[in-house]
């Protein structure tokens, strides 16, 4: 049976908002478990839960009730905080620090023992393809840097889980694609990913299963393949048709009891085309 | 216990990094750095032995107020920052206590106010140094006690060290840096007038309400016992007994203990 890395049971967190403490539920009754060594997506809309799940995750808001745990230690204890590394949505670091000595303050923070620190840092600001602006200062960083870092820094303490509230926010196509690079092989480590997100084409191409939220309340969940998959319905792409030939697979798809819902020209997503773009162009100025 | 200690002293140093990269914080130096040598100017009245008396009172009141400004504007600076720039989110996931957390940046923050203390005192130091060396004097006399003028120093770094803990108590509940900023002025204001309620519970005829006065005063710190500048540094004053010294030390380290750990209290509560 596959390790259980996250475990969330019937959790429910309320907010008071105003002076008279009425409560706005962020949280309804939610129940979500994440296998060792998945990536998992939770989706939704904002206001959807997918923070405050994931604050709760990391102990910095309190449940109003159920419970949840991290590899089987409660959340928020510090054995719970030891396995996991969290990435915020908009990471804040010091702005006069540069990366490797942000590190080492995280790595500090994380109670690196110092004969491993300095050994580590390098391997995660290699991992992280940052290896070469080290030495620069945060404050001179463009946002997909920063975003490298925030991951670095959730990684130094080499932890089994890792939380990445949407990594790619506001980061370019390119950066996306090598932030995705990084996760796979992470993936490929044996860590355990859950990733929050809104950017669903992005999703779909990462993760192995997804939960999808709203009003705090979980709607769906379960491997991306499965959910996808339209039960009863085929894609054929077809190639060098031409009308008399696309007439024929027509008329085929007819006399086998089938049909025909739609045709039309085979597309390719904007961010594959825009990853190409790039590509060719870096080739051709090599 | 040694990695606990390194996680406090990573937030010390952090902390204290960030104080010193302020402009406040040399604003500040550079005023109290002016108005000592500013103080120097008045041996053009020749007051003599009395003008030594009147630098000493000035440089001790300039380190008192402008040590007071500085503490409680960096302190809930430093803290409230932490919360409001989300870097606590990310430290606070690692696995760090939060007692740890907010003693490392105390301790930063003290770390900052030392510096301060030591640039003023030098200072003072070298300046009544120079203008004792200008005054006629008999020979054996000790005009100035220039190790008072340190310990004088060392009880409003104490002091400081309070006033750094009730910005994080402050800042543990506060939603806005300025309410921050103003409760911990606040909170120094009633420190210093606390001999006022003392003398007036003291005349409360009624016991319980005498009693639930005196332990409304109790959770304000009495900062006027600090004040020892009197008592310090100059040929005429009477000096400061050892024992009161330890007691006014543990007067601070209590205060501090106390605020530090209803500061942990309420901040292992809220949610960030």
């Amino acid at each position: 049976m596959t390790e259980v890395a996250i475990s969330i049971e019937n959790l429910v967190k309320d907010f008071p908002v105003g002076l008279r403490g009425k409560q706005v539920r962020a949280l309804d009754g939610l129940n979500l478990e994440v296998g060792a060594n998945q990536i998992f997506g939770l989706l939704g809309p904002n206001g959807s839960g997918k923070s405050t799940t994931i604050k709760v995750l990391l102990g910095l808001l309190r449940p109003s009730s159920g419970a949840g745990a991290i590899f089987g230690i409660p959340v928020g204890s510090l054995g719970a905080r030891r396995v996991l590394g969290y990435l915020p949505e908009v990471p804040h670091f010091y702005r006069f620090l540069t990366a490797r000595e942000l590190l080492r303050y995280y790595a500090r923070v994380s109670g690196l023992p110092r004969r491993a620190r300095e050994g580590r840092i390098s391997e995660v600001l290699e991992q992280v393809g940052m290896e070469s602006a080290a030495g620069r200062r945060l404050g001179t960083y463009s946002k997909g840097m920063l975003q490298r870092v925030g991951l670095a820094q959730a990684l130094v303490h080499d932890p089994q889980l890792l939380v990445l509230d949407e990594p790619t926010a506001g980061v370019d196509p390119e950066g996306t694609a090598a932030i995705g690079s990084i996760l796979c092989d992470l993936k490929a480590q044996g860590k355990t990913i859950l990733l929050s997100s809104h950017l669903l084409a992005q999703m779909e191409g990462l993760c192995d299963r997804v939960a999808i939220l709203n009003k705090g309340r979980l709607l769906c969940e379960g491997s991306v393949e499965a959910l996808l998959i339209e039960e009863g319905a085929d894609t054929y792409v077809t190639e060098g048709l031409d009308a008399s030939g696309r007439a024929a697979v027509e008329a085929a798809i007819r006399a086998s009891g089938g049909r025909l819902r739609g045709v039309g020209p085979a597309r390719r997503g904007l961010e594959e085309l825009f990853s190409r773009a790039i590509n060719n162009e870096g080739e051709e100025a090599r | 216990m040694s990695g606990r200690i390194d996680q406090i002293l990573a937030v010390c140093g952090l902390t204290f990094t960030e104080a010193v990269r302020q402009k406040f914080f040399y604003i500040v130096v550079l005023i109290g750095c002016g108005m000592l040598l500013g103080s120097g100017y008045f041996q053009q009245f020749d007051f003599g032995i009395d003008e030594l008396k009147f630098v000493i009172d000035f440089s001790f009141g300039t380190l008192f107020f402008l040590g007071s400004i500085l503490v409680i504007t960096a302190g809930t600076q430093l803290f409230y920052s932490e919360i409001e720039n989300r870097t606590a989110h990310t430290l606070l996931a690692k696995p760090i206590r939060h007692f740890d957390f907010l003693l490392g940046k105390l301790c930063g923050v003290q770390l900052l106010m030392l510096l301060f203390v030591m640039i003023l005192c030098g200072l003072l130091t070298g300046l009544l140094y120079l203008r004792v060396q200008a005054l006629p004097f008999m020979e054996g006399d000790v005009l100035v006690r220039y190790g008072e003028l340190w310990l004088y120093g060392f009880l409003q770094w104490a002091r400081f060290g309070v006033l750094g803990a009730v910005c994080l108590l402050v800042g543990s509940f506060a939603r806005s840096y300025l309410y921050a900023m103003m409760v911990s002025f606040f909170f120094m204001l009633v420190g210093q007038l606390q001999y006022i309620a003392q003398e007036s519970y003291r005349e409360i005829a009624f016991l319980p309400l005498r009693w639930l006065v005196q332990a409304l005063a109790w959770v304000f710190p009495n900062l006027q016992v600090f004040n020892v500048g009197d008592q310090l540094g100059h040929m005429q004053a009477e000096g400061l007994p050892f024992l009161v010294v330890l007691q006014l030390l543990w007067y601070a380290a209590a205060y501090i203990l106390v605020y530090l750990w209803l500061a942990w209290w309420n901040f292992k509560r809220r949610e960030l």
